[in-house]
């Protein structure tokens, strides 16, 4: 799939036509911003990653939009973050679905792993629907990391530290992969400071 | 497949069913409109001590200053001057069922609640207009201390309790209307379940609004003391008016230490009320708070019940049924605010939207720094059952603290032409299979009712869906 890496821009909103493709925040600019992909054109399906990890006192503060305009069209938004300690960050994900937008499915799934002390988090995931021939859906979860994975892995001898960075790279692994662009890839992996395969 | 046009009418001939509107003699009626005479007036009536009366005029002044809510529905059409504060129907507070006014007897009669099942439930107080008028105890609850009065009879005989916690969970100043229901309010519940009680079957209260016009500001306070558990039920059918209607109640609940309490309400108000209502519990170390609400009828409901969890171990749930018909909008949900460590609470919402009805939940979870392992789950699933009508969701997550465990989840769908299409193949008509999808689908709801509820409110839904799909 068509890989399309979305700079935000701190003083506004970043709209753009959906077509097929993948769209990829980026933050290593602003981390703060929003994206609205709007649904004009029918049929059309797509998918928002934002991946994003909160180093010490950072604070992230964004939005996504999936604007629903033409029917039968799609969209998964996944955006997922990494609190360290004394991070920040505040996400609104939007899924608004017009009258005109009926046979629409858009999905979001909001994960926030808390790994440090401290933290802060804000999390509003929205549906707005007013077509009836639609399938919508969020979820959205905070949860601090297992105890009993980091035990784990100390116990096969990696020091804590170590642990929480293999447990941390795992919570991307799977939304890093679905990015086809190397290159992309490989710029999000290194703001998100972690290894990937 | 081309949706066929779906006509659903939950309430639709509310006039002719529940739409009546008798004649009662009104001891007192306030003129119409809103000002402090007509507060002091309220307050003089009740032969209500000085510092009530403050409370009162405070409020009236907050409320006032305060500006109407700009999100949720549409409050603009609220118009202040045109309704009655206060209405008493009968002088005094009648216990015996033979003293009850003929009016008011046929009313509960059409409501079809026969007296001999009233007087089967553990305490039935049925508030007719702004006073309570009946109200029976049975004497069992009386022997184990439990105070059930309504709440201007509690404040002449139990002060103590309004001095120490009225208005403290639910200040005037929470927001507007809270501050209308404390100025104006009148009637509602008190209830109080001495330590170590627990009350079996649910304590009832039963509710009419029937004045043209007449706002309802009931008062409900009510004290779990440590140790005890009880269950509180409220149900209303409201006669149709023509005018708007607007009713903002208070509802302030103190659950104590190792207390268990239930709160449950299903409203069913005619088309033209405004249901502005503040629910609030403050849940002590180990207590647990539940809400059940379910929303039908109205013009535009405004309701999250919160629980504030202040004590260790705490716990709160809120589970919620929405219905918006026609012209109505359900704007419904809950707040759970951990304060303490170790608190957990549990959210579910369902609501259905039809006939260019509008059902959002809105809803919000506060992990503070103090509350150490929080834990919250939330759930909320919509159903829109045609093309006119509308769903949202709008929760929030502030999660300030770095142990918490926090999850929601929200779904938006119609009805599935599979599950449809399945049932009518197994000898369903279309309007019987649609019926039984959405019992189904509000039946994790429905099945923590009691039992006359649950029979109520799913009777309700089947007529409601009989006949008028297709």
């Amino acid at each position: 799939m068509k890989v399309i890496f979305v700079k935000l821009q701190s003083d506004g909103v970043t709209t753009l036509i959906a077509e097929n493709a993948l769209y990829v925040l980026d933050f290593s600019g602003s981390k703060k911003g929003a994206l609205n992909l709007v649904f004009e054109q029918e049929g059309v399906s797509a998918e928002i990653v934002g991946l994003y990890a909160v180093r010490e006192k950072e604070h992230f503060d964004f939005e996504t939009i999936a604007t629903h305009k033409a029917p039968n069209t799609s969209c998964v938004t996944y955006v997922r973050g990494v609190l360290f300690d004394s991070g920040s960050s505040n996400y609104i994900g939007k899924i608004l679905i017009d009258k005109r937008a009926q046979q629409t499915s858009s999905f979001l799934e909001n994960n926030v792993l808390v790994v440090g002390n401290a933290t802060h988090n804000n999390s509003q995931p929205i549906l707005q629907i007013e077509a009836d021939d639609v399938k919508a859906s969020h979820g959205a979860t905070t949860g601090r990391i297992d105890p009993s994975q980091v035990y784990y892995l100390q116990s096969r001898g990696l020091n804590a530290k170590e642990s929480e960075e293999l447990i941390v790279q795992g919570f991307f692994e799977s939304l890093l992969a679905k990015i086809s662009d190397e290159k992309i890839k490989s710029a999000v992996a290194a703001n998100l400071g972690i290894k990937h395969a | 497949m081309q949706a066929k046009k779906k006509n659903l009418h939950i309430n639709a001939d509310y006039k002719s069913k529940f739409g009546f509107n008798v004649d009662a003699k009104y001891a007192f009626k306030s003129k119409k409109g809103l000002s402090e005479e007509v507060v002091r007036q309220i307050s003089a009536m009740k032969h209500e001590p000085e510092w009530m009366l403050d409370f009162r005029l405070k409020a009236y002044e907050t409320f006032k200053q305060k500006p109407t809510p700009t999100w949720g529905g549409d409050l603009s059409k609220i118009n202040y001057d045109d309704i009655y504060y206060f209405v008493k129907p009968t002088d005094r507070e009648e216990r015996n069922w033979e003293d009850v006014p003929v009016e008011m007897k046929n009313t509960f009669d059409r409501l079809g609640i026969p007296e001999a099942e009233r007087k089967h439930l553990a305490g039935v107080k049925a508030q007719f207009d702004s006073t309570v008028i009946y109200s029976s105890l049975m004497a069992e609850l009386e022997e184990q201390g439990i105070i059930f009065l309504s709440t201007d009879e509690a404040l002449q005989k139990h002060p103590e309790f309004f001095t120490q916690y009225f208005g403290k969970i639910i200040p005037p100043a929470d927001n507007k209307f809270a501050a209308l229901n404390s100025a104006v309010w009148s009637g509602g519940s008190f209830v109080y379940i001495p330590k170590g009680v627990k009350v079996k079957r649910p304590l009832q209260a039963y509710f009419r609004i029937n004045a043209m016009n007449m706002g309802q500001f009931e008062r409900t306070l009510i004290i779990a003391d440590e140790g005890s558990e009880a269950h509180y039920t409220e149900g209303c059918t409201s006669p149709v008016y023509t005018e708007d209607s607007l009713h903002a109640a208070v509802v302030e609940v103190i659950v104590k230490k190792g207390a268990r309490f239930r709160y449950t309400t299903i409203q069913n108000w005619s088309g033209d009320v405004y249901n502005l209502v503040t629910k609030r519990a403050r849940v002590e170390e180990d207590a647990v708070m539940e809400w059940v609400d379910g929303n039908l009828g109205s013009r535009l409901t405004m309701k999250y019940p919160s629980c504030f969890l202040v004590g260790n171990g705490a716990h709160g749930e809120v589970l919620s049924i929405a219905y918006g018909g026609e012209g109505q909008h359900q704007d419904a949900g809950g707040k759970m605010i951990h304060i303490a460590p170790n608190t957990s609470s549990q959210i579910v919402s369902k609501s259905i939207s039809a006939n260019g009805g509008r059902t959002s939940y809105r809803g919000m979870i506060a992990v503070t720094p103090l509350a150490a392992n929080a834990k919250s789950r939330v759930e909320c699933d919509a159903l829109i059952l045609d093309s006119a009508s509308a769903s949202d969701t709008f929760p929030v997550m502030r999660i300030d603290n770095s142990s918490a465990n926090i999850e929601h989840e929200a779904t938006v769908s119609k009805i599935g032409e599979e599950k449809l299409f399945y049932l009518m193949s197994r000898g369903l008509t279309e309007a019987e299979a649609m019926s039984l999808i959405v019992s189904g689908f509000i039946e994790p709801v429905v099945r923590q009712l009691p039992l006359e509820y649950a029979v109520e409110l799913n009777r309700l839904i089947e007529l409601e869906m009989e006949g008028s799909v297709g």
